[in-house]
């Protein structure tokens, strides 16, 4: 338990300093793409890469640096996608809202809140047409249960117990919008009790709880028991989209006392807990920070110094094949002109 | 070998060779297990494949296609079937914001090999929500292929084209074609997209026609053709891409351009097609491009209406004979 929570720390606040970054270089402009930070929300992400198999999928929204990074999604390739690079993950066509590493089996992100959740479950489909073993974790926020395809994709997915977890972060926002001013009840988990999902409510910052959530739903969706869905209340701190926050997102490698009491930063909590056992010292905090650092910079270097703009026709990324399709495994008959024009004639006397 | 195989039994035999070559193929859709079979387009697959790969599916349009378009991403083959093409405005942003766009906006590393086949209703008092010929809107977007098969040949070897592209493709199959029939080849074949089809060839004028318009346009063609007129006859097949050359080659030699189409002027594919042919041969029209289409109306239930409602044989007729000879304009009436 405490091992893992050692790595959850260690990916929480690698999420954290590439935020941070991102949000320190942004102004430079040379960064040029709607871009959602995910400062505070770090505790999801982490929890679920670090209980992931390498073969598992996951699938994300607008806001997901965390989630890719978590899943092992190359750092330069997410710098390089940010500067429109055509290095970035998605060769500078995507932008922010739109990451993908499919080595690393994070499978893509949608900018349309809930579009990404029908299409883990197709992934997930898969898993289950081909009986294979692996899982696939949809994250989504509280917006998107607002949007109709989520109940539509909770239904197919319980009546194919299809091995899906979707993780919802709630902040409670959409843009500015409070929650209170857009549903009926604050609390979204239990609708997919209702439909008959397994469910989970996390406190803000109850990570122990959270690990368990995620565990036990991950062991649901291996085992063949079906989707499971998971509210996490969370703060966020940035604002919906560009660099500007509000929160104590620089102080969890402070000392403690400087922390503050009652601090609502995820980092702090954990690094607080794991010092008060004994797990780790400050002075691991501290070389974890340096350490990160010097990852994020040498990245960055490394995906600037290697810009270049689209060097390849961006019209041929629209179709994936050409007009003339093989069938599998055959020899492809070239069309009987004389033959089809001969019966077409037919066709035309029987009008 | 070749048999005889009306249009849905084309459609359904495309399907069950496409299964059997490649299990990553599968159906999902709506009536699937009904006695119907989706007006027998699926028939005989769920006896063979069983239910694993012909999946019922809930009414969740949205849902089920990006559940596709996840599949498809994983390797799987699906094929889609809405009763009516209507339906799928509630699977747009699946569709459309989605599945057209994976491969691009992923930079070539996903993609997305999707059949989704949208029924065309007419007939019977279908009615405004059941009657919507939708390849002019869907050919708007870049990343999809777009078809419309008149003829038992063309939907067999186009809809397994469509299974074994890498791509996103809608069909759209017009129900009052369903029941033709003609000799076909038995094996599978496939006929490639971006092909127009010249069903007849003539001299006087092009007769450019979409879906269950070219049947009508071929009765036109007989009609004038007993004036002593010729009209050739291209069946349009594909929305997009469009066969451009096909269109040009035929004008450039008849010098006169009649588009019909089952959808809307206003915006719709014949305006694209009169587009077209106005750029590149502006100098060498013998008359102005002309379109019959529906009006621009909803569809009418009403018996009598929906009758006046699409463009007759002997409209298409009257007005291609107007634009040969010069007489006065068409009567208004189908065009909008």
């Amino acid at each position: 338990m405490s091992a893992d929570k050692v790595e959850i720390l260690k990916r929480m606040v690698r999420i954290r300093m590439v935020e941070l970054y991102i949000a320190k270089r942004y102004p430079e402009q040379k960064m040029r793409c709607p871009t959602h930070l995910c400062l505070g929300q770090e505790a999801v992400p982490a929890v679920c890469g670090c209980f992931a198999d390498p073969g598992d999928i996951f699938v994300g929204t607008c806001r997901s640096h965390g989630h890719y990074l978590a899943k092992g999604g190359n750092l330069t390739a997410l710098f390089a996608e940010l500067l429109g690079s055509s290095r970035g993950c998605s060769k500078g066509l995507g932008g922010s809202m739109h990451l993908i590493d499919l080595g690393a089996n994070f499978w893509g992100t949608s900018a349309i809140v809930g579009g990404g959740i029908p299409i883990a479950a197709g992934a997930a489909f898969r898993l289950r047409y081909e009986n294979a073993p692996q899982i696939v974790v949809v994250f989504l926020g509280d917006a998107a249960v607002e949007e109709g395809v989520v109940y539509e994709t909770a239904n197919f997915a319980l009546l194919h117990k299809l091995p899906l977890v979707f993780v919802c972060e709630n902040n409670g926002l959409a843009i500015t919008t409070p929650i209170e001013l857009r549903q009926c009840s604050t609390v979204l988990h239990d609708r997919f009790q209702t439909m008959g999902m397994h469910s989970f409510h996390v406190a803000e910052n109850d990570i122990s709880r959270l690990m368990e959530a995620i565990r036990v739903s991950y062991d649901r969706a291996r085992s063949g028991l079906g989707p499971t869905f998971i509210e996490y209340k969370v703060l966020r701190w940035c604002a919906h989209v560009g660099p500007a926050f509000e929160g104590p997102a620089d102080l969890w490698w402070q000392p403690p006392a400087a922390s503050g009491g009652g601090c609502r930063c995820p980092i702090c909590i954990l690094r607080d807990q794991l010092i008060a056992d004994g797990t780790v010292s400050f002075e691991h905090i501290r070389s974890l920070r340096q350490q990160v650092q010097q990852e994020i910079e040498e990245a960055y270097c490394e995906a600037e110094r290697t810009a270049e703009s689209i060097q390849q026709d961006p019209a041929a990324f629209v179709y994936a094949s050409g007009l003339v399709c093989e069938l599998p495994g055959r020899v492809h008959p070239t069309r009987d002109v004389e033959f089809h024009h001969a019966e077409t004639s037919k066709l035309v006397n029987a009008f | 070998m070749s048999h005889s195989r009306t249009y849905a039994q084309a459609i359904a035999e495309a399907t069950y060779q496409a299964m059997e070559m490649d299990e990553s193929v599968f159906v999902v859709g709506q009536g699937t297990r009904d006695r119907g079979h989706i007006f027998g387009s699926v028939e005989g697959l769920l006896t063979r494949f069983g239910p694993k790969r012909v999946i019922e599916m809930p009414i969740s349009e949205n849902a089920v296609a990006g559940i596709c378009v996840g599949a498809a991403l994983s390797g799987l083959r699906p094929v889609l079937v809405l009763q009516r093409a209507d339906f799928s405005f509630l699977a747009l942003d699946q569709l459309i914001n989605h599945a057209s766009k994976f491969h691009y906006m992923f930079g070539g590393q996903t993609s997305v090999p999707l059949v989704v086949r949208l029924i065309v209703g007419k007939g019977w008092g279908q009615g405004p929500q059941h009657s919507q010929s939708l390849h002019s809107m869907f050919a708007h977007f870049p990343g999809l292929r777009v078809v419309a098969p008149a003829d038992p040949y063309t939907a067999k070897g186009l809809l397994l084209n469509g299974i074994f592209a890498n791509d996103p493709v809608v069909i759209l199959e017009g129900r009052p074609l369903y029941g033709i029939a003609e000799v076909i080849p038995a094996e599978p074949y496939t006929v490639p997209f971006g092909q127009a089809r010249i069903v007849q060839e003539g001299t006087d004028i092009t007769i450019v026609a979409v879906s269950f318009m070219v049947p009508e346009a071929i009765r036109a063609a007989g009609e004038i053709g007993r004036a002593g007129l010729s009209a050739e006859v291209i069946d349009l097949v594909s929305v997009n891409p469009l066969d451009v050359d096909a269109i040009i080659a035929s004008v450039r030699k008849t010098s006169r351009l009649l588009v019909v189409d089952t959808s809307w002027s206003y915006c719709g594919i014949s305006a694209e097609i009169s587009a077209v042919v106005h750029e590149r041969l502006f100098g060498e029209l013998g008359s102005p491009v002309r379109r019959l289409t529906i009006p621009f109306t909803p569809a009418p239930a009403a018996f009598e209406l929906e009758d006046r409602y699409y463009p007759t044989g002997v409209q298409i007729a009257q007005c291609a004979q107007e634009m040969i000879c010069g007489a006065e304009l068409c009567p208004t009436g189908p065009t909008s």
